[in-house]
């Protein structure tokens, strides 16, 4: 037996002990002479108390065990009750006017009837021999990450994006970002270059030098080399990394690597940026010094599309929120308002919500 | 699901991108041009941070070619005595060698192109045949370099120094690259999909090796051999290309089947490559995810 596998009768312990200790006091031989002045009458009366204890134990329990079941049933009535009213709200949120930017602001990006369904069983883990099997399993229900999702997305604004994990609200920004196609729908954008998404490392190598990083990077989002060139001393001043812009990145704190690679994304000027929880990126410095350039970004009529757990900040520095719940967008509108609905779907308060 | 109230359509003068259609292969290939300098840079970065941490440095991208010379010389030259009488076995192993382990080389780079590189294609968007490009590119420099010490031990153990004839290598280079650049975007796609193959890249790259005239003529050996067989391995792309090599680099008579052998494969396996990477691309991203 291995050493890590519970005895057998782990899960029977009390019932054991108990029978023991009875078995102590009727058969043991020395019980059995302590014992021996005591009546008859009194053993048997204490064995029927210590029955009708027992009895009232059960009793108990399955008592707490039925009030429990019905809390619990109250609980998700309530939270039933509590996601309908946030939807209703949702509803009357996105039909207020104050909710919307001007009804003049330019389009950035318009997003109409997107849905991306993922296959999991033949997707997810392909392999030679699933793909034998998916031959015979076509039923198979494919996992609906982003679910009839319709957005326009203005330039100037900041729009947040809230939602529980598995949401998909990463899915959708990868589809607005173009680099996921998706299954039905439209992505139309207002400039003249695609949107650039930001998530940390993509396309850089830690073997190699700073300044290497800093030219792979960029053309991996799409500079020409001229380019990269005319703003290497600027990336590099943003990024305050000084003489250590020849050292190999793998010699950077994760903090500095960070900073590298938000100064490459940030200093092209991109007209549409979309980030995936890297809101927060360097100490407290860089980090003041990021959300300024990007409400620079958003005065210069750009837009910033954000997905963060980070409610607060987002609640702070987004002109709308967005929440989506299973692939569903569930609200657009005031930051204030569709945060409160998401901590009410998720039975919380604000004050729970400020702990984290 | 009716789309919410903020979602009407608006009018809109600028010009749009639309991001949901794709591109015709006219379009595409510009655009694939555009990012010529991101495949350079990344196959480039590739070669050097594959070095980065060893002491010798770039000095390994002649280095490696060498001794994988030497053990084929030891092994094939002097143990098993393959050379049968040839006088200039050494550059007719290293000629073949170095030309097939470019082939090898942009087939298992190409098998990981995509597939190591699943945050850049989360993240970016760009024409994905950069990738399988960019192992293409990592091959075709390493080849060039190890021309140089192929060129030395040639020219100095049986006089075979560049001449006239070496101006084959030019067809010789772009036959081969543009087979190698089909070979690569086949491999990069489907092993997305079937992550088996690449396991089997590896072995199928030695069977290969050992079924072209690499180690030892064809010819020769397939005197005995049936007559379908031998048809067979002539129609190996390797042959072609092969005898193309040594007609620039030996100065051996090349046969006719060397020229429209090598430009059939090239030209067929690389057409072949682009329709099928252009067809598996827009679903890379799935199976990544």
């Amino acid at each position: 037996m291995t050493p890590d596998t519970p005895p057998p009768d782990a899960g029977r312990r009390p019932p054991k002990r108990r029978r023991a200790g009875r078995a102590a006091g009727e058969a043991s031989p020395q019980q059995a002479g302590r014992a021996q002045g005591e009546g008859a009458g009194r053993r048997h009366e204490r064995r029927v108390a210590r029955l009708a204890a027992l009895q009232e134990e059960r009793k108990a329990a399955r008592i707490a065990a039925r009030r429990a079941e019905r809390k619990a049933a109250r609980a998700a009535e309530r939270r039933a009750a509590r996601l309908a009213a946030a939807q209703e709200e949702a509803r009357q949120a996105a039909a207020d006017p104050d909710a919307l930017p001007p009804a003049d602001a330019p389009l950035g990006v318009v997003a109409r009837h997107l849905t991306v369904e993922f296959r999991p069983f033949s997707e997810r883990r392909p392999s030679l021999r699933r793909h034998g099997l998916e031959a015979l399993r076509r039923h198979e229900k494919p996992i609906v990450a982003v679910d009839d999702v319709s957005l326009n997305i203005y330039r100037g604004e900041a729009l947040g994006i809230i939602g529980s994990n598995g949401a998909g609200k990463t899915t959708l920004l990868r589809v607005l970002a173009g680099t996921l196609p998706s299954d039905t729908g439209t992505v139309e954008v207002y400039s003249e270059e695609p949107p650039t998404m930001l998530s940390l490392g993509a396309g850089f190598n830690r073997n190699l030098s700073g300044r290497r990083n800093i030219y792979l990077g960029g053309l991996a989002a799409g500079l020409q080399r001229d380019q990269i060139d005319a703003m290497f001393d600027d990336i590099v001043e943003y990024s305050g990394l000084g003489e250590a812009i020849d050292r190999p990145a793998s010699t950077y704190s994760s903090g500095m690597f960070a900073r590298l690679t938000f100064a490459v994304a940030i200093r092209r000027r991109p007209q549409i940026l979309l980030l995936d929880e890297v809101f927060a990126v360097g100490d407290q410095a860089f980090r003041k010094k990021s959300s300024e350039t990007m409400k620079e970004l958003l005065a210069d009529a750009g837009t910033i599309v954000m997905v963060s757990h980070s409610l607060g900040r987002l609640r702070v520095f987004c002109h709308r929120l967005a929440w989506m719940e299973s692939g569903r967008l569930m609200a657009v509108g005031n930051p204030q308002a569709v945060a409160a609905m998401y901590l009410a779907h998720l039975g919380m308060t604000e004050e729970e919500e400020e702990d984290d | 699901m009716t789309p919410p109230v903020n979602c009407l359509p608006v009018a809109n003068p600028s010009p749009a991108l639309s991001l949901s259609s794709r591109d015709g292969l006219g379009t595409y290939l510009v655009a694939l041009w555009r990012r010529r300098h991101f495949a350079w840079h990344m196959a480039m970065g590739g070669m050097r941070s594959r070095n980065s941490s060893t002491t010798l440095g770039l000095l390994w991208w002649m280095l490696d070619p060498l001794i994988l010379g030497g053990v084929f010389l030891l092994v094939f030259g002097v143990i098993l005595n393959t050379r049968r009488g040839d006088p200039n076995y050494i550059g007719f192993l290293l000629s073949g060698l170095f030309a097939f382990t470019y082939t090898r080389t942009t087939m298992m780079r190409g098998a990981n192109a995509v597939s190591s590189n699943a945050s850049l294609i989360a993240t970016q968007r760009f024409p994905r045949m950069v990738l399988p490009l960019s192992a293409v590119i990592e091959g075709a420099v390493a080849f060039s370099v190890s021309l140089v010490p192929f060129f030395l031990i040639a020219g100095f153990s049986n006089g075979d120094w560049p001449g006239l004839h070496t101006l084959v290598l030019l067809p010789a280079i772009v036959f081969h690259t543009m087979f190698n650049l089909g070979l690569s975007l086949l491999v990069a796609c489907l092993v997305i999909p079937f992550r088996d193959i690449g396991n089997v890249v590896g072995h199928i790259a030695r069977i290969w090796m050992y079924l072209s005239p690499v180690i030892w003529p064809l010819d020769e050996r397939l005197a005995n051999a049936p007559q379908t067989l031998a048809r067979m391995l002539e129609y190996n792309p390797m042959a072609g290309i092969l005898g193309l090599y040594r007609t620039a680099l030996l100065d051996r008579t090349s046969l006719p089947y060397h020229w429209w052998g090598s430009a059939a494969w090239a030209l067929g396996l690389l057409v072949l490559g682009v329709i099928v990477f252009r067809r598996m691309e827009h679903k890379l991203p799935r199976y990544l995810t």
